[in-house]
């Protein structure tokens, strides 16, 4: 084989490489990346009280979604850290999303009797669809204060990933459910 | 194929006839023009002169970079031309590749694109240098560039028939204006500002109600608890913005349908500005997407809120989205929201430059897609941003719109309760004509839908008195408040029914 030919080939078999693994290459690069792990949502915590007061596409070629409310476990002392993730669970794995903490007075003033400072009872950010695999998934918020043992609650919102694809799945009859789920507490704008 | 080696290019290069390495060149710049003439001639009705100018400066641009970036590479002009005749189309039209691919393979993404095309490219370079002989590369480049300026051709000679065909639009306007202007008798001290606030596709009661099933009444009952004037039946002329709005800066219906010269000629002088330059005005636009072309020689202060890039209709805009650069084009839609915010808000500041003798013309593309808010303002899934078959798409961001513009000209009354406030649509909800265009649906009386997609918001603060203009058309509200303010005795033009 001439030379000309192997640096042909040597030419090909790279892109062939680059083009395995661009996907994984680009969610790294922009910090999209998540990690697929096992995450035990078998507890479901009632104290835990949340609401989205955003969530929607901002598309892009990496097919973002933006995400911002409020999560908080009635629990709470008043002057620990408060900490929050969402889950994307399917069947035997699931994606953890730990986004940026936003004050919320809104929220510390609505529960007042709970004497909770506004410090870390909000949430903001924004996932990639794109680092999905393929299947069908339960969103769960989770709330912990720092150094104490976390508890999670289902959002009773799903999810399908397909191909290109993430969009929430509604059932007439459950959408209403879930809609007056969500009416108990709905403030409309932070701070 | 036989091996050539690359020795001595510069011999080479004086050996070649200077005329087949100019056509090699011209040939692979009209391989890289194709796109641009296609698209342009597909929108010729749309564009105005600074776009197809800047659209072509822009692809001779790339077409330079990408000959000069093979130039230095093959150091051979023949061959330079011919690799960029093989990376001009993949580049250009890449997003539609990647959209015809992603529809078999959804998994596919925009960087395995780039790394195929980069990889295809490296390799084809190579071959090129190596195994292609500049006699065989020359041949190519001209039959290549044989078969594309046919095409090119092809293209473009219905447009150049219909152009010699069509006859020139007689367009005088302006008349006896600055005689009219000495005339009136009203002291010029005390010109009050004008605000001519322009809302794209922002339906009236009855188009709404028609395409939508929703009731408007809240809007106008809250503009007329702000002494506005309010008509639910008034119409526009056409559905072109375009026209409707180069015919209400001239305060007649000139044609309904003008060529892109006689539509620049027509907004070089406007007789509307004309008009109140001879008053004494001054001159303030707000021009979302740079689409009014008003000389800047008009105007005092003028707020642009966007760049060429983040413009939604322009050539340049679909030349970008087809090709390999269309990322630069995908803004997230927090952007618009943003700009939109930011223009309202410059809106209301407008209240504040003069205390006379200002006319703000604010051009909004806006309740127009891109559909990006529901009506709380939340971000809108990227599926609806041109989503015609949901008219609650449309609804949802007008509504957002009907808080905007409340908020606005609220501001404005405050700061300069003597102001004339004029809010119109250029046309209404183009649901059904959209319909039949992108999915061929077809309206079963036309006649009847264009009534009711002409359908327009109409309402104007007249320093907080009363003026009648229901069922008149924009022309003909303006008419009205200039016969009003300055005695012209315009009168009244053929309304829009």
């Amino acid at each position: 084989m001439s030379k000309r030919i192997r640096i042909i080939m040597a030419v090909a078999l790279t892109g062939l490489i680059l083009l395995l693994f661009s996907t994984r290459i680009v969610l790294l690069a922009t910090g999209h990346y998540l990690e697929k792990k096992e995450i035990d949502t078998a507890i479901i915590s009632p104290d835990v009280l949340f609401n989205f007061d955003q969530f929607g596409s901002t598309g892009g070629l990496l097919k973002t979604y933006y995400i911002r409310g409020w999560a908080l476990n009635t629990g709470y002392e008043s002057d620990t850290e408060k900490n929050i993730s969402i889950i994307f669970k399917a069947d035997t794995f699931g994606y953890e999303i730990k986004p940026s903490k936003v004050v919320r007075r809104d929220v510390a003033v609505y529960y007042s009797e709970l004497n909770l400072k506004p410090e870390g009872l909000g949430f903001e950010d924004t996932f990639s669809a794109i680092a999905f695999k393929d299947g069908t998934y339960e969103m769960f918020v989770k709330v912990w204060e720092t150094g104490q043992e976390a508890s999670i609650t289902t959002t009773n919102r799903h999810f399908i990933k397909e191909g290109s694809s993430f969009k929430e799945i509604f059932e007439d009859d459950d959408k209403a459910l879930i809609d007056e789920y969500f009416d108990v507490k709905n403030f409309a704008v932070g701070d | 194929m036989t091996e050539h080696k690359t020795t001595k290019p510069k011999a080479a290069l004086l050996a070649t006839p200077k005329i087949e390495l100019f056509a090699g060149i011209i040939a692979s710049l009209i391989i890289a023009m194709f796109p641009y003439v296609y698209f342009a001639n597909r929108n010729l009705e749309l564009l105005s002169a600074s776009d197809l100018w800047i659209s072509a400066g822009m692809v001779i641009a790339h077409w330079l970079m990408l000959f000069l970036i093979n130039l230095a590479i093959l150091r051979s002009f023949e061959k330079a031309s011919f690799a960029t005749i093989v990376a001009a189309l993949p580049l250009s039209l890449f997003h539609i590749g990647l959209n015809a691919v992603q529809k078999i393979m959804p998994n596919v993404h925009y960087w395995h694109g780039i790394v195929l095309f980069i990889t295809v490219y490296i390799i084809l370079l190579l071959v090129i240098h190596w195994y292609l002989s500049p006699n065989l590369v020359r041949k190519l480049n001209l039959i290549i560039g044989g078969i594309f300026l046919i095409l090119i051709l092809v293209n473009i000679m219905p447009s150049v028939l219909h152009h010699f065909r069509t006859e020139k639009a007689d367009i005088t306007v302006g008349g006896d204006v600055f005689e009219k202007v000495e005339n009136t008798a009203i002291s010029r001290e005390h010109y009050p500002n004008m605000y001519l606030f322009i809302m794209d596709e922002f339906s009236g009661q009855e188009g709404l109600e028609r395409y939508t099933g929703y009731d408007n009444q809240k809007f106008y009952d809250d503009l007329e608890a702000l002494s506005f004037n309010v008509s639910k039946s008034s119409r526009s002329y056409t559905l072109l913005s375009r026209v409707e709005i180069t015919n209400l800066l001239n305060l007649s219906f000139l044609a309904d349908f003008f060529s892109e010269q006689e539509r620049a000629e027509a907004l070089k002088s406007p007789y509307l500005f004309t008009t109140l330059k001879a008053m004494g005005y001054d001159f303030n636009l707000i021009n979302d997407q740079k689409y009014i072309s008003i000389p800047d020689s008009f105007l005092k202060y003028q707020f642009v809120p966007q760049g060429l890039f983040q413009r939604e209709e322009n050539l340049a805009k679909i030349l970008i989205e087809k090709s390999v650069y269309f990322p630069i084009r995908i803004q997230p839609k927090l952007d618009r929201i943003d700009i939109i915010k930011a223009m309202f808000d410059y809106g209301k500041k407008s209240s504040e430059i003069q205390e006379t003798k200002l006319f703000t013309l604010g051009y909004f593309m806006f309740p127009h897609h891109p559909w990006v808010v529901n009506e709380h303002g939340a971000p809108l899934p990227e599926s609806e941003i041109k989503n015609w078959k949901n008219a609650d798409t449309y609804l949802g961001q007008l509504k957002f719109a009907n808080k905007l513009v409340l908020d606005m000209v609220n501001e404005i009354i405050e700061n300069d309760p003597q102001a004339i406030i004029i809010l119109v649509g250029d046309h209404g909800y183009r649901q059904a004509f959209h319909l039949e265009k992108l999915y061929g649906i077809k309206m079963e009386d036309p006649e009847l839908e264009y009534f009711f997609m002409r359908n327009i918001l109409s309402a104007v603060y007249f320093g907080g008195e009363k003026l009648d203009i229901e069922g008149y058309s924009t022309i003909n509200v303006l008419r009205t408040i200039m016969d009003e303010l300055f005695g012209l005795g315009l009168g009244l033009i053929e309304e829009a029914n």
